[in-house]
C-alpha cells in the first residue's frame, strides 16, 4: 500500500489529511503513510495505545511514510520502550528521516528494530 | 605551579588551553598529560585534527610503557570530522564519554580550532570552547584544548585567554587573566550572525499546520540548489526540527530564510522566543530514547549550525555543503 505523493514541491497538503494510519492485517500492527509531525504525532501516539496494551511484537509498516520528524521518532522509541524486553516494535520499509534520526541517536532501544523487507 | 579555581574544590573541572609550537612540543605535552592520566587510571579521549591524530596516535604507541594496550585504551576521534559542526562536540563527543565513564575523572583532549577553519566554523568552534566551562562544569575532568601558536591568527589566540580558564605552556599551568567566569565566557561568545543576503528566499509561520509546506518550500529550494537528494532530506529534518522548537517553544511566528552561499545551502530560522539557556542547541539527549532533543539531532544532520540567543529570540542557522 503505497501513497503516492510528490515529495518535491509539496506545498501545502492538498485535500486528504497528511497521515494515514490504517491496521495491518498480520501481522500485527499499524501502516502508516504521508508525514508524521507536531500536527499528528498525538494521533499516532492514540493509535499505537490499544497494540502496546496488548503485549505482542508489534509491526510498522512505513513504505508510504515520507517523512517523521524526531518526535515521532521519540514516540516509536517511547512505544518499544513500554514493550516487555523480549517484544520487539519493527519498522518496515523506514523512510531515510527515521534511519537518519535512529543511527544518529544515542542509545536507541534495543527492541526497536529497522528493516526493509 | 598549579592555579586552584576554587576556595575548597581544588580540581573538579578543569579546561585548559595548551599552547603548542611544533610537532614535537605537541607530542611532548600531550604525552607527558596523558602519560598521568593513565597512570592514575583516568579514561582518556583524543579527539584532535589530522595529521595530528596519527601522529599523537603512533607517539603514544612508541614511546609510552606498554604503548600498544595504551593506543587501544584511549578513545580516538578525528576532530575535522566528527568536529566538522563544533556544535556536535559538547553533546556526542565530550558529554557522552563523561557519561559512558561516570563515577571516574577523565582526559578530554579536544582540538576544536585549526588554521584552516572558516570564519563561520571558527565562530562556532570557539562559542563551543566558552560553553564547555557552562556544559561540564562541576564534571570531575579535565579538558585540554592543544592550541598551534604558529599558525593561529593573533586575534583567535586572544580569544583562547578568554574561553579558558586555565593556560599551559613547555610544561607549566597558570590562571588565565582574560577569563572570568563561565557566564561571562558564554555571553561573550553569543555572537549576532552577519544579516542573511539581500537576495535570501524568506518564508514566515506561526501554526503547525504550515510546517508541512515549510519542508515543501526546503526539499524544492536545496534540489534547485544542487544538493544530493540525502542532503536535501537532511536539511528538510534540520529545518523542520527547529521550526517546531520554535512554534512549540514560543507560540508566536518564526522566520525561514534560505540561500545560497558558494558550495552550499544555509537556512535560517530566527523566532522571537527569549531562551535563557546558552546550550539551548547542545543539551544532550536522554539515555535510551530516540531523538529527545530535536536540536542535538540537528547539529548531526547539518555541517555547520550557528546560533546566537538574544533577549527577545534565538536564531539559527543551518548550512549544508553541495559535495
Amino acid at each position: 500500500m503505497v501513497l503516492t505523493k510528490a515529495e518535491g514541491n509539496g506545498f501545502g497538503c492538498g485535500e486528504g489529511p497528511l497521515l494515514e494510519i490504517r491496521p495491518l492485517e498480520a501481522p500485527a500492527g499499524l501502516s502508516l503513510s504521508g508525514e508524521v509531525d507536531l500536527t499528528n504525532r498525538h494521533l499516532l501516539t492514540a493509535a499505537l495505545e490499544p497494540y502496546v496494551r496488548a503485549g505482542q511484537d508489534l509491526c510498522l509498516e512505513l513504505s508510504g511514510l515520507a517523512f517523521i520528524d524526531v518526535g515521532g521518532m521519540t514516540v516509536l522509541s517511547g512505544v518499544a520502550e513500554r514493550l516487555a524486553p523480549d517484544l520487539r516494535l519493527v519498522l518496515r520499509h523506514p523512510p531515510r528521516s527515521a534511519r537518519r534520526v535512529a543511527r544518529l541517536s544515542w542509545s536507541p532501544p534495543g527492541n526497536l528494530e529497522l528493516v526493509d523487507s | 605551579m598549579t592555579a586552584v579555581t576554587g576556595p575548597s574544590a581544588p580540581e573538579m573541572f578543569r579546561h585548559e588551553a595548551l599552547y603548542y609550537h611544533d610537532a614535537g612540543d605537541y607530542e611532548k605535552s600531550l604525552l607527558t598529560r596523558i602519560h598521568a592520566a593513565a597512570a592514575a587510571g583516568e579514561p582518556i579521549l583524543v579527539a584532535v585534527p589530522q595529521p595530528n591524530l596519527d601522529r599523537l596516535r603512533e607517539a603514544i604507541r612508541q614511546r609510552s610503557e606498554a604503548g600498544a594496550e595504551l593506543v587501544d585504551a584511549v578513545s580516538f576521534f578525528d576532530m575535522a570530522e566528527v568536529g566538522r559542526n563544533p556544535g556536535r562536540v559538547i553533546p556526542q563527543i565530550l558529554q557522552a564519554f563523561v557519561e559512558r565513564h561516570q563515577g571516574r575523572r577523565t582526559l578530554l583532549v579536544g582540538e576544536p580550532v585549526w588554521a584552516t577553519r572558516t570564519p563561520e566554523e571558527y565562530a562556532a568552534a570557539v562559542q563551543h570552547e566558552a560553553l564547555v566551562n557552562t556544559a561540564l562544569a562541576g564534571v570531575d575532568t579535565t579538558v585540554l584544548c592543544p592550541y598551534h601558536v604558529g599558525s593561529l591568527p593573533s586575534s583567535w589566540l586572544d580569544d583562547v585567554e578568554r574561553t579558558h580558564p586555565m593556560l599551559s605552556e613547555s610544561g607549566f599551568s597558570r590562571g588565565s587573566a582574560g577569563y572570568r567566569d563561565a557566564a561571562a565566557a558564554a555571553a561573550e561568545f553569543n555572537r549576532p550572525l552577519e544579516d542573511p543576503p539581500a537576495d535570501a528566499e524568506q518564508l514566515t509561520f506561526s501554526s503547525p499546520a504550515e510546517l508541512h509546506g515549510l519542508r515543501g518550500f526546503v526539499l524544492e529550494f536545496g534540489a534547485r540548489a544542487g544538493l544530493r537528494p540525502e542532503r536535501v532530506d537532511d536539511l528538510r529534518a534540520a529545518v523542520n526540527e527547529v521550526a517546531t522548537n520554535t512554534l512549540v517553544h514560543t507560540g508566536d511566528f518564526g522566520r525561514l530564510s534560505c540561500w545560497n552561499a558558494g558550495a552550499k545551502v544555509v537556512c535560517e530560522v530566527s523566532d522571537n522566543g527569549g531562551v535563557d539557556d546558552p546550550l539551548f542547541a547542545r543539551r544532550v539527549p536522554v539515555e535510551g530514547q530516540i531523538g529527545g532533543n530535536g536540536l542535538v539531532m540537528v547539529q548531526e544532520l547539518c555541517d555547520l549550525v550557528q546560533t546566537y540567543a538574544h533577549r527577545s529570540g534565538v536564531v539559527v542557522r543551518l548550512h549544508v555543503g553541495l559535495s
